[in-house]
């Protein structure tokens, strides 16, 4: 008897821990909505490219081929501390489409960004009034999203991409 | 009364103390506990009218409507579903358009939710654009960083 | 340059803990020198901490962790507060509170060798496990990976006095525990006398008074800060911190036994234990991020597993060793129905399902949600309808406790306490018979005041009256006790009474609070500083002459794109009139006033607590 309530301290120690756990590695964050695009199709847009302005992008001319996009903005520290991660990703994955997009930024601030910093992108669209962004739901920068070959959407972080997030979350997906 | 008596008592006491902290914390958690959902799962369930809930979402941009200095009307959205809300009292400091809330309340009607409490959201790490943008503009922000 | 100062301190910390604590199995040195070692890992571990603060106060941004939370234009005290500010500085904050109580422990005197080097080396253990937490997951001296010259942290609701100094308060609380838990486990390892009991009292003495100030501190700044009018929410972050408390409380009453000779080493043991434990639980849920709440820091489920890992050893092993060398058979107890014995084992009864109850209710929501996959939400009226009944009876006890004999039923004066009971209860029920009867109210009201007058009876009759140290050691528990009262009496009213009044009003308008005419004078914008003022002007009894001027508002901190309430408070000795300016449309603004009756009773009844507490400390 005497032993058996000595033990109780420990058996709900157990079941704590065990619940604990399981919530922890269940992966679930009340801060962080689902988002409603995941597994749809990827929204219609158009843009144009930072450099040139007839070079033209749409939705289609990414079907076919894994795309990972990226909104982005010379105004984003955060955006910053990603940035050097996207050199990475296009150096081991040559075949992934690198999209970015340039979210409300003057032409000539974005271009010395790029300069500055490197070029990672396959393509910088141009999207300075946000419709873009809003057609995905983009909330704040940085915000990445991963587009399969059927042109769905398969990933979407929210904030700045870490080395962490990218060997956990986005590689199993490449 | 005799010592054995007196032992027997405080420990009938003591059983009857938690046998009704039993009961009381048995009582509260069916009737004290309010259900936590995302507006799409309230769509797919059946809501009872007057039950008190949480939904818990983001403020759906261009929804926000005040109809007096002290009554407000917007929708509370996770891209899915929204959900039209009333409240009446102060919003909280962090309360904007996009930005993550959670509300408490009921149903008045079936499809417009009465909330009593507004609590926003704020993300530490994951500031808004707009504050990167505002760094920038003031100079803060050292573009020739290398 | 300090992150690398910091960060080798740090480790070489480490190291010496590991060192120690080896040096019981394989390399024995002496006394002397052991004690010479804690008290240099100690050091090494204050430098690191202060080589952090450092970094931020010259605002050195090539430290990440300075560049996410700091900002050069902010405040010096907000740049020092800074550093335990966020996640990496408070768990730093955490291990430098614990090295510290390890080098105050080393001085101890009158006390068992052994001990007091076994003692230390389970502070060691506690001190390698955390130490790795931090470095492996949430080291503060990582280098920034790019060259910034201004940082982000400019968040104006962390910029507050209140939440500068309440953290390392009510970590101080916590972590005191740490060594009340390594004296007890070392105590049933070596089960040789009793000595350890007086040296665990003083110690969870000093870590309960801290805890207390801590947790006032916050309830403090929510009710002036946060701009709600209330000072306790029922929010997790409260909740974690309120456990250990109840526990805490639970531990230094038991430790009073020991005074008559009639302890219960188990017991003490069992709740030495859990006290550490519930405060390593507290940390784990708030760092993991596992509770939202309006304090939540950070979300990180790798920090949450290894800190639940640190929690279940620390716990398993204490209540594991509880288990295997649980103290011999104690004297039996002197239980009567109503003894200084048995009261205080109905007390303790009562903590102990109160702080349970706290702890299903905060995990009730993790526990639903893995097996039904609902999400709930526990919030104050559970814990209202729970917690306060079970203490209810506790507090009917205290207010006669003290003066219980330990040998026999008796109580001394039984009649004057009779009588004054009664008339008390004749006094408060007529004065709910003339306001409005609220059964809350009654009872909360004539429980505070019966604490205060018998604990008042008590000392007179009891004792004679001389104006000494010595006489304010004896009756410390019945100052407590009067401490208690008073804030119950303040919780009762500002809760129970408080009156809510909602107004629409344009500016010039006047309006009627509490039976006295407010004018509402204007709306002026101010650019100050960092921020731009909203301030609604109001003029409280302007009939009299001695009208009062409140300014209730809003800042709006560009930088940072934040606005914050700015609660107007006019404060008299009996209420708290708050005011909050809300919304407005075409000039028509929305005025909230609270009054709260009675609030300061409250920060009195807490400061009285804490000041016994700190005399308790002084008593042997």
């Amino acid at each position: 008897m005497n032993r058996i309530i000595i033990l109780t301290p420990l058996i709900i120690l157990f079941i704590i821990c065990i619940f604990s756990l399981t919530y922890l590695l269940s992966g679930k964050d009340p801060n962080k909505p689902p988002s409603a695009l995941l597994y749809k199709d990827v929204p219609n847009f158009e843009s144009s490219s930072l450099y040139n302005e007839k070079e033209i992008i749409k939705t289609r001319d990414i079907k076919n081929t894994k795309t990972l996009i990226n909104f982005f903005a010379s105004w984003c520290s955060p955006c910053k501390i990603e940035h050097p991660l996207f050199f990475e990703i296009g150096k081991k994955y040559p075949e992934l489409y690198l999209l970015g997009f340039n979210h409300k930024d003057p032409t000539s601030d974005a271009k010395k960004y790029l300069e500055e910093d490197g070029n990672p992108y396959d393509f910088v669209g141009v999207d300075s009034d946000g419709l873009i962004a809003l057609e995905f739901g983009v909330f704040g920068l940085p915000e990445t999203y991963l587009i399969n070959e059927d042109g769905k959407i398969i990933y979407k972080l929210m904030g700045p991409i870490t080395t962490d997030i990218l060997k956990n979350e986005i590689e199993p997906l490449l | 009364m005799s010592l054995r008596f007196q032992r027997l008592l405080l420990i009938v006491l003591t059983f009857v103390i938690i046998l009704s902290a039993v009961l009381l914390i048995l009582y509260n958690t069916r009737e004290n506990v309010s259900y936590f959902y995302t507006p799409s799962e309230i769509n797919k369930l059946d809501i009872v009218k007057n039950e008190t809930i949480r939904i818990g979402g983001f403020v759906e941009n261009d929804s926000f409507n005040k109809i007096s200095s002290s009554s407000f009307k917007f929708k509370i959205t996770d891209e899915k579903a929204s959900i039209l809300v009333t409240f009446n009292g102060i919003l909280p400091d962090l309360f904007r358009e996009g930005q993550g809330a959670v509300i408490e309340g009921t149903f008045v009607d079936n499809d417009i939710f009465n909330a009593t409490n507004v609590f926003a959201k704020h993300d530490e790490n994951y500031m808004p654009a707009s504050i990167k943008k505002d760094l920038k503009d003031t100079g803060y922000w050292n573009k020739k960083y290398k | 340059m300090s992150s690398l100062v910091g960060f080798s301190s740090l480790v070489l910390a480490i190291g010496i803990n590991f060192y120690l604590f080896l040096s019981r199995y394989i390399f024995k040195f002496q006394k002397q020198k052991f004690n010479l070692f804690i008290r240099f890992s100690s050091l090494l571990t204050l430098l690191s901490f202060f080589s952090l603060m450092y970094a931020y106060v010259v605002s050195d941004f090539s430290i990440y962790n300075v560049f996410q939370n700091s900002h050069s234009n902010k405040p010096l005290i907000y740049k020092i507060s800074g550093t335990w500010g966020n996640h990496e500085g408070s768990m730093l904050l955490w291990l430098s509170i614990l090295s510290i109580f390890s080098f105050f422990f080393s001085f101890t005197k009158n006390i068992d060798e052994s001990f007091q080097r076994l003692t230390l080396i389970i502070q060691s253990l506690l001190h390698i496990l955390f130490g790795l937490f931090i470095v492996f997951t949430s080291n503060p001296f990582l280098v920034n990976s790019i060259l910034v010259n201004e940082g982000l942290g400019l968040n104006p609701i962390l910029q507050d006095p209140g939440l500068a100094v309440h953290p390392p308060i009510l970590y101080v609380g916590y972590v005191g525990y740490s060594i009340v838990f390594s004296i007890a486990i070392a105590g049933l390892f070596q089960n040789t006398d009793d000595e350890w009991l007086y040296v665990a009292k003083k110690w969870s003495l000093i870590s309960w008074t801290f805890l207390t100030g801590g947790i006032a501190l916050g309830s403090y700044w929510a009710y002036y800060e946060l701009g709600w009018g209330g000072w306790w929410f029922w929010d997790p972050v409260e909740n974690i911190s309120l456990m250990p408390w109840i526990a805490g409380l639970a531990l230094v009453h038991s430790l009073m036994m020991v005074r008559g000779e009639q302890a219960i080493k188990k017991w003490i043991v069992f709740l030495s234990i859990l006290c550490f434990s519930l405060s390593v639980f507290g940390t784990f849920l708030v760092r993991s991020g596992i509770l939202t709440s309006v304090h939540s820091f950070t979300a990180d489920a790798s920090r949450g597993i290894f800190i639940l890992l640190i929690f279940f050893i620390v716990t398993g092993f204490g209540f594991l060793v509880f288990l295997l060398k649980e103290p011999k058979k104690s004297n039996t107890l002197n239980l009567l129905f109503i003894n200084k014995v048995s009261a205080i084992v109905i007390n303790n009864i009562l903590m102990i399902i109160a702080t349970l109850t706290i702890l299903l209710g905060t995990i009730y929501p993790i526990i639903i949600e893995v097996l039904y996959n609902k999400r709930i939400s526990v919030g104050g009226p559970y814990f209202n309808s729970t917690v306060i009944p079970i203490m209810i009876p506790g507090f009917l006890l205290m207010s006669i406790a003290p003066i219980l004999s330990w040998q026999t039923n008796k109580i001394q004066n039984s009649k004057k306490y009779a009588i004054g009971f009664i008339m008390l209860s004749i006094l408060v029920l007529i004065q709910s018979y003339f306001s409005d009867f609220n059964t809350w109210g009654f009872v909360g009201l004539l429980l505070g005041f019966w604490i205060i007058l018998a604990s008042i009876i008590a000392i007179f009759s009891s004792y004679k009256v001389k104006f000494n140290i010595k006489f304010f050691q004896i009756i410390n528990p019945h100052i407590a006790h009067i401490g208690v009262g008073i804030a119950i009496v303040g919780i009762t009213c500002s809760s129970v009474f408080q009156n809510e009044l909602d107004f629409n009003l344009n500016e010039g308008d006047k309006f009627n609070v509490n039976g006295k005419t407010v004018l509402f004078q204007e709306i002026e914008n101010t650019n100050k500083i960092n921020y731009q003022a909203l301030r609604g002007k109001f003029i409280f009894d302007i009939e009299k002459n001695q009208s009062k001027k409140i300014e209730a508002g809003k800042n709006y901190y560009p930088v940072s794109k934040m606005i914050t309430s700015e609660a107007g408070i006019l404060h008299q000795w009996n209420k708290d009139i708050y005011f909050i300016l809300g919304d407005q449309k075409n000039n028509e603004w929305f005025v909230k006033v609270l009054i709260n009756p009675f609030v300061s009773f409250i920060w009195l009844g807490v400061a009285i607590m804490i000041y016994s507490g700190f005399i308790a400390v002084t008593r042997r």
